[in-house]
């Protein structure tokens, strides 16, 4: 009896709280499949008594290890306020779900505001691109040379040109001369 | 989200060091910021030593929960 009064007692002291969810579904979902998955899920969600405050899908991402034979999956936060008799039920239906492959399930503090963080990569590329141009400078060096050495073959194809010129200019005439008696 | 300056605590005496967090105001690490969890990371992925990194006890106990949140989800690994 004391048991069951326990328990009674537990269910009246339901209380609404917020919580963060943060799911890890599995990489052979297409995007349309996705979103079918999380509208149930928002439906599953509901139905319970909790109210979605806010989505954020973040999309493929690659993970930082091996999770059975994914090597990535499709990340998506939530904040949520939920019942906290609601919790159990929550994690055991998100454990059975095959297509999750990780959850994280987390309580908030009240005055939290989500934020998005992106990583800042770019400053480290622009110190390469100054050497560039020092290489360029080699390179149009040899450009000049190669360009030196092949212009004097153009002169003396141009020679041999005149040669040939004037040759035939020297047939002509024997041909087109009376001397010839055939 | 302000930038987060990371102090070389290395170079200071050990009575001169300053918690990272404290001198940005950062009441609350977050699991989903992997840049700044990173800079307490080791060579084979484990928590720094709050002796090497100079975070306080207040902000070590949060970053050493972070970091396991962000483990779990395979947002950082667990080892190399």
């Amino acid at each position: 009896m004391a048991k069951k009064a326990k328990e009674a007692a537990r269910v009246v002291a339901a209380i609404d709280k917020k919580y963060e969810l943060m799911l890890v579904l599995q990489p052979d979902l297409l995007e349309s499949g996705v979103e079918k998955k999380l509208k149930e899920f928002e439906k599953f969600l509901t139905e319970n008594g909790g109210t979605v405050d806010m989505k954020d899908n973040w999309g493929k991402q690659k993970l930082a290890y091996k999770i059975g034979r994914a090597n990535s999956g499709t990340y998506v936060v939530y904040n949520v306020t939920l019942p906290t008799t609601f919790n159990k039920e929550l994690d055991e239906h998100l454990r059975i779900d095959k297509d999750v492959i990780r959850f994280l399930h987390v309580s908030l503090k009240d005055e939290y505001a989500y934020e998005k963080f992106e990583e800042e990569i770019p400053e480290v590329k622009e110190e390469p691109k100054k050497e560039v141009p020092v290489r360029r400078k080699t390179e149009t060096t040899t450009h000049k040379a190669a360009t030196k050495e092949k212009a004097p073959e153009e002169v003396k194809d141009k020679g041999k040109k005149a040669d040939s010129d004037v040759l035939d200019d020297k047939l002509d005439k024997l041909l087109g001369g009376d001397d010839l008696n055939i | 989200m302000a930038k987060v300056i990371f102090s070389t605590n290395q170079k200071h005496p050990l009575g001169k060091r300053r918690c990272t967090f404290c001198t940005n105001q950062i009441s609350d690490i977050d699991y989903k910021d992997v840049g700044t969890l990173k800079k307490f990371i080791d060579g084979f992925r484990k928590i720094k030593n709050r002796y090497y990194s100079g975070v306080c006890l207040k902000h070590q106990k949060q970053l050493s929960n972070a970091i396991k949140r962000a483990r779990h989800v395979a947002l950082l690994p667990f080892t190399n």
